[in-house]
């Protein structure tokens, strides 16, 4: 068998079922940055993202027979490996409290008592539009304010707006009801612009 | 007429052009009213899409991890 042979989804799932080791070597080649740098995106140190697909690869080869769908395959990688960098996260915050229970900032501070919008400061002050819009184009920065959020903001906002996973299927992998993906997406939504526009103001050079 | 905490239940619906017709339409005119609800959701929509757009650096895997994982894998 060739390497080239392997970008046949159909040929690699099938070496990897039959426990190839060339296939599995070309799979690490080929995939395993991709995996690398899909762990980073939930967790924050190298070596927390390094053990999870270490993990991750061990699940991959155990569980490989049960995959029937083989042009699935990098859907089916791309599952395993979130749900275990969720375990980790999970594990760590187990001692605090509940990763999904964090539901910072408090949505009912943004109104008065009679339902209309108090102003805060990115309100009142309204950042340079064009500063906003220059940053919005910034691909990297962008990324490095998700990187600010906490656990579960950017849990669910990897999840909904970058994976683009369904508000059903964030409620199965999170483990969570739909409503409450809603409003832990539109939370971490809040937290995000909060974070983007105080990064704006001036002096601020992160 | 739909008050700010009605109009912002229904942002996100409204950013994934979910909203029925009549709804949308009713939130439109809020945000065309309220000035401040005007100044946020520009501002939540303008960071809401360019997550959409955003690329997540990729992380090339060391050799020495492949080799790791493959020796633990193949039990070397």
């Amino acid at each position: 068998m060739q390497n080239s042979d392997y970008r046949d989804s159909k040929i690699l799932v099938h070496a990897l079922q039959e426990k190839d080791e060339q296939a599995f070597s070309w799979f690490l080649q080929e995939y395993g940055g991709k995996m690398l740098g899909l762990a980073k995106r939930y967790l924050a140190s190298d070596a927390e993202a390094q053990d999870c697909i270490q993990m991750s690869c061990v699940t991959i080869f155990e569980k490989i027979a049960s995959l029937q769908e083989s042009k699935a395959f990098w859907g089916w990688v791309k599952r395993i490996v979130i749900n275990q960098a969720l375990m980790i996260l999970r594990k760590k915050s187990a001692q605090k409290t509940d990763l999904f229970d964090d539901l910072t900032p408090n949505h009912d501070e943004n109104f008065d008592q009679t339902g209309h919008r108090i102003a805060d400061q990115f309100i009142c002050q309204r950042p340079n539009p064009e500063a906003l819009y220059e940053k919005t184009q910034d691909k990297t920065y962008v990324h490095k304010m998700i990187m600010k959020l906490s656990d579960s903001h950017k849990t669910i906002i990897m999840l909904r707006d970058i994976e683009e996973y369904t508000t059903r299927e964030c409620a199965e992998i999170l483990g969570i009801s739909e409503p409450n993906v809603k409003t832990k997406l539109h939370r971490a939504r809040i937290a995000l612009r909060n974070i983007f526009l105080e990064n704006l103001t001036p002096g601020n050079t992160s | 007429m739909m008050n700010c905490e009605e109009a912002d239940a229904l942002l996100d619906d409204l950013i994934a052009g979910t909203l029925p017709f009549w709804t949308k339409l009713s939130l439109k005119f809020h945000i065309m009213i309220c000035r401040n609800c005007r100044v946020y959701f520009k501002q939540y929509e303008a960071v809401v899409k360019s997550v959409k757009e955003s690329e997540v650096p990729c992380a090339p895997m060391p050799d020495e991890m492949k080799k790791l994982i493959k020796d633990h894998i193949f039990k070397k």
